[in-house]
């Protein structure tokens, strides 16, 4: 099963880059180790998002970059309002990184 | 609500990564369970200290590249990569690998010239966070297209400082032109940039 790896640039992918590198670099964990780990979280984490995230919101603001490479779409806000059921909330900044899960074959 | 929700999706990614690589740590002469464990600890810790819930991860982040500035990427490893991204966005879309492209803006050259001059000395009244930013670095890729290439291969070179340095001998270099265009029209030259306000109320 084929997954992207835009989900390690996430925080909670930072802080499971920052782990291993931290292990490894101890000599608690070996490298070959720490790929496989975070090859599983790539998965998990796409999983996560097609089953266990339910929730929608809207987001509007100012759109400070636009960008469309290689099939990914790059959005960049600035001031974004983020409108959910029963929340919202202004974020100064936010980079938004958009996949055809299409292009993934299985 | 929200953020507890991310919290608990969060939650069960990671125990999903861990029971799922638990066989590699195990067997084959893997290194131990302990080690999983510990694995599982820090990563459970340094999401905590990135802010769990969505709200304190966005209020956290922001305030801090602000005062740190160019040195913070470079010296403060520990702080949450989410700011670095976010505060030195160049760099970012430079260094992530699904979305290659030279130029991050990609803004007509005269027309974002013209604009940033303009807006400098009168102040982005209209809209002062996003006119800082953008204008700064429209500043730099319209004036010299030739440096800002040089400073790609620079970032792609996958070191930070000299990133920073050459961020700010773009910058020294745009205000001494600007001076010394303002001195050319006024038809002096003082030493100092008090002296050049002086000069331009005398007029």
């Amino acid at each position: 099963m084929a997954t992207f790896e835009l989900y390690r640039r996430s925080t909670i992918g930072m802080c499971l880059t920052e782990t291993l590198d931290e292990m490894v670099q101890n000599g608690t964990l070996s490298p070959e180790l720490a790929i496989q780990v975070l090859v599983q979280f790539d998965k998990s984490m796409t999983e996560a998002l097609e089953t266990q995230v339910k929730s929608k919101v809207s987001i509007k603001g100012h759109l400070h970059t636009y960008r469309f490479c290689d099939n990914v779409w790059t959005f960049i806000l600035q001031d974004a309002l983020f409108k959910s059921e029963d929340s919202q909330e202004i974020v100064g900044r936010v980079k938004i990184v958009a996949c055809d899960s299409k292009l993934l074959t299985q | 609500m929200a953020a507890s929700t991310t919290s608990q999706v969060y939650i069960q990614v990671i125990d999903d990564v861990v029971n799922k690589v638990r066989d590699e740590f195990v067997n084959n002469g893997g290194p131990d369970d302990e080690v999983l464990k510990e694995l599982q600890s820090i990563w459970e810790s340094k999401m905590m200290q990135a802010g769990a819930i969505v709200g304190l991860i966005e209020r956290s982040g922001a305030p801090k590249p602000t005062p740190g500035g160019p040195i913070t990427p470079v010296h403060d490893l520990n702080m949450p990569y989410e700011g670095t991204e976010e505060y030195e966005t160049p760099t970012a879309e430079m260094l992530f690998p699904l979305t290659p492209l030279q130029t991050p803006l990609q803004t007509p050259l005269p027309g974002t010239v013209d604009n940033s001059m303009y807006n400098i000395p009168t102040g982005p009244s209209d809209y002062p966070s996003a006119g800082n930013e953008p204008g700064a670095n429209n500043e730099i890729k319209g004036g010299r297209p030739a440096y800002v290439e040089g400073r790609d291969e620079a970032e792609r070179g996958a070191s930070n400082q000299p990133l920073t340095q050459d961020f700010f001998m773009s910058s020294g270099k745009r205000k001494h032109d600007e001076i010394a265009s303002q001195y050319n029209a006024g038809g002096y030259i003082p030493q100092q940039d008090g002296a050049g306000d002086a000069a331009s109320q005398w007029h």
